[in-house]
């Protein structure tokens, strides 16, 4: 009796792993983006639209990644993203237990913000129709500018030339005229857009847009393209002139005021290296 | 009083909650978003869409003349050729219509200057944008109307119509109820039961595959038993605004609306005096609590219980849009909300001035008997 109950145990364990191993093939991967790998046992391979993957596979999503797994014996599409380390057993497990969840659902999408914690990108308030075009991924960001004027603050007003621009990513290049003039470029050498502005400063007073800067937002530059801006006479040779270049968006107004504010203060506030920021003094 | 201004308080709204786009603001919006934002989707498997963007006429017939040797659902055209070009590709194209006479065309319409004042659904509609076969071809091919309506012009799509009520007699059917009577007639039989000019169309958690013409030529089995809608994703000009995105491409929100049909995931829409009764029960509740409650504590209690009912309103709706599938528009409720606290701060404000006012007047009164 006993052997015939460790028998009876062993076939519905074999059955239940016959099931599984059976389901095993049937997911696959929808989409990916950003560089998510996938570790089925020993082995490490880049996820790609299409790939096969068991439930015992492990995904490794990066910061700022997402993948898409399908099961396509009921095409429920079940997405993570990350960063971290899952199976994809427990990618659809928490992912079902989340859609579930009114509460989480909501509460997610409650704009809530917080100035703590280091918290550097911030949600716009509104997305220009435009913006989602150039900018998919990082339409609805932006760096929140007191931290990115807690960065500019003293390169601004220090007067020693350590805004060269010289680590930036991009190829930028500038020109003053004996007439008064000045002109700049910037070719954008990565894969994704770049944003930047020009701001001047005259070593006391305020801050403001420079004359060859963007007076709106900030200006967009995509992959593969370049902008050039020129003003031929009427430049104060003694102003300082300076360009910051930057990954997601940010208000120059905004910015503005931050500086004007850290000026008035005479104050240095916290900085946080948390995103790329490169500055040229043109 | 709420009815008048719910618009302007919509605003408001949008700029509490993570809205889609700031402007034709509506509840749904948010729960839509919100509901499309869970990590769980669904792929439609009855629907394919083939992008014929920066496609030649002749590449799209090349297509139209494959449709025959596929084992398709159905197949449908969000394309209009309004002018002649080439004469051999536009004969080409007109017979490879004529060869599979399955296939559903778009037309679009307007609505007609004497009508015009008129409410939506009671507008008479003339057929204004069609291909150059429309003539030879409106009694032998199927067509439909690829109008979506807004409330603005540019504004945020959230409906998609039954049919067309064309001046002179007789109706157009929009381009998603001719493609449910081609593929499924009893799917648009329920659409027709259900009575409404426009449905809300069922956006969140869904997605669906989109194939290129080379993808169906090299691989035709990704079509089969599939309805295809065949449309340019990238065409500025028939890019739109929805609930779940800024910027939708018309054949895709096309598709939505079918899924919703096929699906029968309608979503019903509670009546105007439902939510206005809502409302009103609302302030009286609210101010009854407010003469009821003691003056000291009154102030604070009324904001605490006014963000308690804002979170409950956006739970509540939520609830019942996703679980439910029912649209209550809490706008009138909210803003009478606001209305009842604002009478109740004016009656807390002059409650404290007379009796400050009193209080003063007997200690004189107290003073000058000394």
């Amino acid at each position: 009796m006993k052997h015939l109950f460790r028998l009876s145990l062993l076939i519905a364990f074999m059955i239940s792993f016959g099931a599984f191993s059976a389901n095993a093939q049937e997911y696959k991967v929808r989409s990916v983006k950003g560089n998510v790998q996938i570790k089925c046992g020993a082995k490490t391979k880049t996820a790609s639209a299409g790939m096969s993957v068991t439930n015992r596979d492990m995904i490794v999503v990066p910061k700022g990644g997402t993948i898409k797994i399908i099961d396509t014996r009921d095409s429920q599409i079940y997405e993570y993203d990350g960063p971290g380390q899952t199976s994809v057993t427990s990618l659809i497990f928490d992912a079902k237990k989340a859609a579930s969840s009114n509460s989480s659902t909501i509460h997610k999408n409650l704009t809530m913000r917080s100035r703590n914690g280091g918290l550097v990108m911030a949600e716009k308030g509104k997305v220009t129709r435009a913006l989602e075009v150039y900018d998919p991924e990082a339409q609805q960001m932006q760096i929140d500018v007191s931290m990115l004027a807690a960065r500019v603050y003293p390169l601004a007003t220090d007067s020693a030339d350590n805004c060269t621009g010289a680590d930036a990513p991009v190829l930028l290049s500038h020109e003053r005229t004996p007439e008064g003039g000045l002109s700049m470029k910037l070719e954008n050498t990565l894969n994704f857009p770049v944003y930047f502005n020009i701001i001047k400063h005259n070593g006391e007073g305020q801050f403001c847009i420079s004359e060859i800067g963007q007076p709106v937002g900030s200006y967009v530059v995509q992959p593969a393209q370049s902008i050039s801006r020129e003003q031929f006479k009427g430049i104060d040779p003694q102003v300082r002139h300076l360009m910051i270049v930057t990954n997601y968006y940010y208000d120059v107004d905004e910015l503005l005021n931050s500086l004007n504010t850290l000026t008035l203060q005479q104050a240095q506030a916290t900085q946080t290296t948390d995103f790329p920021l490169y500055m040229l003094e043109l | 009083m709420s009815a008048l201004l719910v618009a302007p308080f919509s605003f408001s709204a949008g700029s509490m909650i993570a809205d889609n786009g700031g402007k034709d603001f509506n509840m749904t919006d948010f729960y839509s978003l919100a509901a499309n934002s869970r990590p769980v989707r669904e792929l439609d498997k009855d629907i394919l869409i083939v992008d014929i963007e920066n496609k030649s006429r002749s590449e799209i017939t090349d297509l139209i003349e494959l449709l025959p040797y596929l084992n398709l659902k159905g197949a449908a055209l969000d394309v209009t050729f309004n002018e002649l070009k080439d004469s051999t590709d536009d004969a080409r194209l007109l017979k490879a219509l004529l060869a599979y006479p399955s296939i559903i065309l778009a037309a679009a319409v307007s609505s007609s200057a004497e009508t015009a004042d008129l409410e939506i659904e009671s507008q008479e509609y003339v057929i204004d944008d069609y291909s150059f076969f429309y003539p030879q071809t409106k009694d032998s091919l199927l067509y439909g109307a690829v109008n979506l309506p807004t409330k603005y012009v540019g504004g945020t799509i959230r409906n998609f119509p039954e049919d067309f009520k064309i001046k002179g007699g007789g109706s157009l059917p929009s381009f998603v109820t001719a493609i449910a009577r081609r593929v499924d007639p009893q799917a648009a039989a329920r659409l027709k039961s259900r009575g409404n000019f426009m449905e809300p169309i069922d956006f969140p958690s869904r997605e669906f595959d989109v194939v290129t013409i080379d993808d169906l030529f090299v691989s035709p089995e990704l079509s089969d038993g599939k309805i295809l809608l065949i449309g340019a994703l990238g065409e500025q000009e028939d890019i739109h605004s929805t609930p779940v995105s800024r910027e939708m491409p018309g054949v895709l929100i096309h598709a939505y609306a079918l899924s919703t049909v096929l699906r029968n995931s309608y979503y019903d829409v509670t009546p105007k005096w439902v939510n206005i009764i809502m409302a009103f029960l609302l302030c009286f509740l609210l101010s009854l609590a407010a003469l009821s409650l003691k003056p000291r504590i009154k102030g604070l209690v009324l904001r605490i219980v006014q963000l308690a009912v804002l979170y409950l309103v956006i739970r509540i709706g939520y609830y019942m849009y996703v679980d439910k599938r029912i649209i209550f528009d809490f706008s009138h409720s909210l803003l009478m909300l606001t209305f009842a606290l604002f009478a109740a701060d004016v009656w807390i404000g002059l409650h404290y001035i007379t009796e400050l006012s009193l209080s003063r007047l007997k200690k004189r009164k107290h003073e000058t008997s000394i």
